[in-house]
């Protein structure tokens, strides 16, 4: 009987002191975030490209604007990730009033101070469009070729420095050639004083940040240049190059053409997507040979970027067939839907790659993210062949709204001028594009509508590559 | 320092005063001396100096513990915490799994990898006792034991044939089979005992908030199996010579639980990971050999071997079904042994004392072998393989110059042999103890205790190892009183300190294993058993341990580290056979960190762990002449919601029920 007391009182002690309390684990609380702040507004054309200082403790932002700067009507986009986003469907010429607050699990902070800005139509172009800190990545084709990449500086009145440098046989210096002072036409072509042969045009987009040209080297090498300007203002982060899973826009579908110089050198011209965790699974290839769909339709690539944009791959491990080539130094541009870059393929063969998104990472496309009516304007291209007859061909050329390409200027490192006949052009609701009068012609335009790359295998069996921007 | 609840204290003292302490005899007959590493009398030896808690074979029944961590969980200074590895941890008085020796039957289950060990592993049925030495230990014990040693001494067979099956099933837990059979003549006894056991989840307490990664209701990924064997064969050729041979044989599965908290901007919590344990097996051999050569001069030796394995997972997601493709996802194949000799000389000097050495030699290996994923998507560590040697010399003296002194004094050298250095460092214990009264003991002990880094700490196969650690060392000063009291009652008070220095721990910095941490401990236990008559035992006990943290900026004390403990029990045996047992067991002022490295920006945050008790209950009825012994128990009756470290609930509420049958 004792024993029983003795254990109803330790339960009755321990129910006491047991049950008292709370029973719910101790849990972190961050609290609501601070207010916002740092946010800047970069109008463009229909769209306005925000960003802001990270807040401490957030896990999303959210960005709401107006055209009242009492904010009245504002419409909100939620669940952002990152510190900086494009908004896009705005009405040229109309100023809007933006403000982003941070987001905890606890709820809404301030919104920030807001910001205005007032999307129109890209201007004409000026000298001072040239002027900044520019990526360039070279290819030069025929008995010399290489490639070549670094930055340079191009100041007001368009003298070019190179403060880096580096090609594929180990230079670490520029040649003399490379650069000379650089002229701005108001129509966007971009002459090289002294260099006769130069021939390059800048893209009329939201930043005027590519630039495209042509070239013959000192010792008669034709070669393409792609220049991509450093945006100030831009960060890049591992949310650029991530697919968002299903429930907001699915795999970051790419698609990228590439042309390899030398002897043997070729176009390739590949699709493929990148996932929530940056691995990349290639879906389709086609090239001016047969080739190996890299990884057999499995992950076979990650991918990686630094907050300065550079771009890298890498092998997953056991992954087959490899592909014949990774990108070690890509460069995206500032509206992260493009990324260029140069490397040496696994036959020693130097590469100019160009990769674009089909859309950015948490864009759903729909049946009108892509119409002819896109496609339709002014172009200026460089091209680039390869193989054993090497030349480069600039010029520019119109498609009108039914997708009939007519060329409207061309010189090549030969010196024919000929114009080439039409062709008509067909784009699908991913922005590729093809024609039926060439099977071997693939191309892309961009997402933001200002550049059409393209592959195809030209006369004599040669493999071209293809840059024009949208004047 | 940490304010403590005086709720609790007034509450224990006027419950402490309730209590008598009564002492329990052990008995030697049923109990496999021959493994054991430092064999002494309750009343003599070096034993008596130390704080030395045994935990028999009927606490083990009467709790219901079915581990090795639930026998000992309401031991003064001990504590059993799970974090995100899955696996119960048991520290003494605040030192870590790693720096506590195991052995069963004097072989060392400390891993060869990470010296840590699995407590979930060591079933119960064939416990006889499990002796735990916290603080100052003898220096025959070998290197390592910074917090204490754990000696489990297995069941030897008594004379005739005794077997026992049993059976039970809980909550989510399908089986739990077990039985043994024993038995011995004049020179022979044999003890074999064997379980099988599956849970194919943890109830989480009714009260548990669910969140995207944890549901309510029942843990996910919280399985287990195991099953076990246990034989240990001894013979006795002649009076003087005693022979044995023990085998141990394990293996299982477990899924590791992951942190039911998965935010990114909460910088106290773990990464959330998918992660199982498949093929877990291991065995261990061990031949003990005693020869009195004359009267005075024993030797005794042993071989052992040690050999574990086991996979271990990273899954991609919560499927756990594929790997290798997200960034950190591994499968590695993990394999440990442990090659032994011990020679262990002693002479008795009369009157003058005893006098023991130890020579031994260890040769520890582990191999780990598997792809993972690291941030570049390239596969690192694909196959590891390192071994290191240990070696000692040591010698205890023993003398009770006066009737009611004992003294113990002991040296040991030990050195680790490995690929880049041969390291060589000392231990020193000094321990006394004086019957003051017939009734009162005083005792008080020291000790130097060293442990070389661990394999792990040394090679880690993700690149954090540090090849040129240096030995910890810790040095512990402890003094208590032991007192009998009126009706079968005892009780105790110790009080220590423990200065400990080159705690190897990752460098917050460079995350590299360096000697970092520099801790000192200071902890009184209280503890108190009566058994005023032969049907009732009661047991009460307080810990206090306060741990100063001089490694790391921000850091006051050591993290999960239980500044108070308070455990009771009670047990009655009725007449019709009938048993009831209760414990409570409280917990308080645990604090923890956010994780090293959370940004050079970033300060270190302080948390605490909300305080907690659980209550256990089993009752038992025995039938047929006590041949049958049914029973039901509740684990956490009241459904406590609580966790040992921060997003990891325990489990909630576990009924559970069985019948054993004694043959």
């Amino acid at each position: 009987m004792r024993g029983t007391m003795m254990i109803m009182l330790l339960l009755l002690g321990a129910l006491l002191i047991g049950g008292c309390g709370d029973n719910q684990p101790w849990r972190y609380n961050p609290g609501v975030p601070a207010q916002a702040t740092g946010l800047t507004a970069s109008a463009g054309n229909r769209q306005v490209s925000l960003s802001w200082t990270a807040t401490p403790g957030a896990s999303t932002y959210q960005v709401s604007y107006s055209n009242s700067p009492s904010g009245a009507g504002s419409t909100v986009i939620a669940n952002l990730t990152g510190t900086s986003t494009i908004v896009t469907g705005l009405t040229n010429d109309l100023p809007y009033y933006f403000a982003v607050a941070a987001v905890s699990s606890s709820g809404a902070g301030g919104k920030s101070d807001p910001v205005s800005a007032t999307p129109s139509a890209p201007g004409p172009f000026v000298q001072a469009d040239l002027q900044g800190t520019w990526n360039f990545n070279v290819l030069v084709t025929g008995a010399n070729s290489k490639w070549m990449r670094g930055i340079a500086a191009i100041d007001g009145s368009g003298n070019v420095s190179v403060s880096s440098f580096v090609d594929s046989a180990g230079g670490t210096s520029a040649p003399a050639d490379l650069f000379g002072t650089l002229q701005l036409l108001p129509d966007g072509g971009v002459l090289q004083a002294g260099g006769q042969s130069f021939h390059g045009a800048l893209a009329n987009n939201q930043y005027k940040d590519l630039l495209v040209a042509t070239a013959t080297s000192v010792a008669g090498s034709p070669m393409l240049l792609i220049g991509q300007k450093q945006v100030p203002g831009i960060v890049f982060s591992a949310a650029d190059i991530q697919g968002t899973g299903r429930a907001v826009a699915g795999p970051l579908t790419w698609v990228y053409h590439q042309l390899s110089a030398g002897l043997a050198g070729g176009w390739e011209y590949a699709a493929g997507q990148t996932g929530k965790d940056q691995t990349e699974t290639y879906s389709a290839i086609q090239g001016s040979t047969s080739r190996q769909l890299p990884g057999a339709g499995n992950k076979v690539v990650t991918l990686s970027i630094t907050s300065e944009g550079v771009v890298s791959e890498a092998l997953l491990p056991g992954a087959a067939p490899a592909p014949t080539l990774l990108l070690d130094h890509g460069i995206m541009s500032a509206d992260k839907v493009t990324v260029v870059g140069t490397a040496t393929d696994a036959s020693g063969a130097p590469v100019l790659r160009i990769m674009q998104f089909i859309h950015p990472p948490a864009v759903v496309l729909t049946s009108t993210s892509y119409q002819m009516t896109d496609l339709a304007g002014n172009y200026a291209f460089a091209a680039l062949s390869g193989g054993s007859a090497t030349l480069w061909e600039s010029g520019s050329f119109g498609v009108d709204s039914t997708g009939t390409l007519t060329y409207a200027a061309f010189l090549d490192s030969n010196g024919a001028a000929t114009l080439p006949g039409s062709m008509l052009l067909m784009m699908d609701q991913q922005g590729i594009v093809t024609t039926a009068s060439d099977a071997s012609y693939n191309g892309k335009l961009s997402f933001f509508k200002d550049s059409l790359v393209a592959t195809w295998t030209g006369a004599a069996g040669a493999p071209y590559l293809s840059v024009a921007v949208k004047r | 320092m940490h304010p403590k609840n005086p709720y609790f204290i007034a509450g224990l003292i006027s419950l402490s005063c309730l209590f008598a302490l009564g002492a329990q005899a052990a008995e030697d007959a049923d109990r496999y001396r021959l493994g054991e590493i430092v064999v002494s009398g309750e009343r003599e030896g070096g034993e008596t100096s130390e704080t030395l808690r045994t935990v028999s074979a009927e606490e083990i029944r009467a709790r219901g513990a079915r581990t090795l961590d639930q026998a000992l969980a309401l031991l003064p200074g001990v504590s059993v915490r799970v974090g995100a590895d899955g696996t119960p941890r048991i520290d003494i008085r605040g030192f870590r799994t790693r720096h506590v020796v195991l052995l069963l039957d004097g072989v060392p289950m400390n891993s060869a990898g990470d010296e840590q060990f699995d407590p979930t592993l060591i079933t119960t049925e064939n416990i006889a006792e499990i002796k735990v030495i916290s603080g100052p230990s003898s220096v025959l014990y070998g290197q390592g034991g910074l917090g204490g040693v754990i000696n489990i001494v297995t069941k030897k067979g008594k004379s005739g044939v005794q077997g026992m099956v049993g059976a039970e099933a809980g909550d989510r837990e399908p089986y739990l089979a077990k039985g043994s059979v024993s038995g011995a003549s004049e020179r022979v006894f044999y003890f074999l005992s064997g379980q099988a056991s599956k849970v194919d989840a943890f109830p989480l307490s009714g009260d548990f908030t669910p969140t995207t990664e944890q549901p309510g209701g029942y843990r996910k990924n919280s399985d287990r199996r195991r099953e076990a064997l246990l034989g240990t064969v001894g013979f006795t050729p002649s009076a003087d010579l005693s022979l044995g041979l023990t085998v141990n044989y394990f293996q299982g599965s477990q899924g590791l639980p992951s942190s039911v908290i998965n935010d990114p901007n909460d910088p106290f919590a773990n990464p959330v990971k998918y992660e199982r344990l498949d093929g877990i097996v291991g065995t261990s051999v061990q031949l003990a050999a005693e020869y009195a050569a004359t009267d005075r001069f024993t030797v005794r030796g042993w071989a052992f071997l040690n050999q574990s394995g086991e996979t271990d997972t990273q899954f991609d997601d919560a499927s756990l079904t594929s790997f290798n493709r997200v960034i950190g996802s591994f499968q590695q194949r993990i394999t440990t042994s442990i090659r032994g000799l011990t020679l262990q000389p002693s002479y008795l000097v009369g009157t003058a004392g005893k006098v023991t050495l130890s020579l031994a030699s260890e040769w520890d290996t582990w191999r780990n072998s598997g792809p993972v994923v690291d941030s570049l998507g390239n596969a690192v560590g694909s196959y590891k393989r390192k071994e290191v040697s240990l070696h000692s010399a040591a010698a205890e003296y023993a003398v009770a110059p006066l009737p009611r002194l004992q003294l113990v004094v002991g040296y040991g050298y030990y050195w680790q042999l490995r690929d880049e250095r041969n390291d060589g460092d000392y231990s020193v214990m000094a321990g006394a103890s004086y019957d003051l009264f017939p009734e009162t003991r005083l005792k008080a002990a020291v000790k130097r205790s060293i442990r070389f880094p661990s394999l792990d700490d040394l090679y880690n196969v993700s690149g954090a190892g540090g090849n040129d650690l240096d030995p910890e060392v810790a040095w512990t000063y402890e003094a208590g009183v032991e007192q009998k009291l009126p009706m079968n009652s005892r009780a105790s008070v110790t009080g220590f300190y423990t200065h400990a220095r080159n705690l190897i721990q990752k460098d917050p910095v460079t995350s590299v294993a360096t000697n970092l941490a520099r801790i000192d401990f200071t902890g009184v236990e209280l503890a108190a058993d009566s058994a005023p008559t032969k049907r009732l035992l009661l047991k009460a006990s307080y810990s206090y341990l306060d741990s100063a943290d001089h490694s790391r900026a921000g850091r006051q004390e050591q993290q999960y580290t239980p500044g108070d403990k308070v455990a009771l029990e009670a047990k009655y045996d009725f007449d019709c056979g009938f048993t009831s047992y209760a414990s409570f067991l409280w917990i308080g002022n645990q604090y923890f960190y956010t994780k090293n490295g959370s940004g050079p920006n970033q300060p270190v945050l302080r948390a605490k762990l909300n305080d907690y008790g659980v209550v256990n209950l089993k009752l038992s009825q025995k039938l047929l002449s006590d041949k049958v012994n049914l029973y039901v128990g509740a684990n956490n009756l009241l459904d406590q919601n609580y966790e040992t470290s921060y997003g990891f609930p325990a489990p909630g509420r576990f009924v559970y029920g069985g019948v054993e049958w004694r043959l």
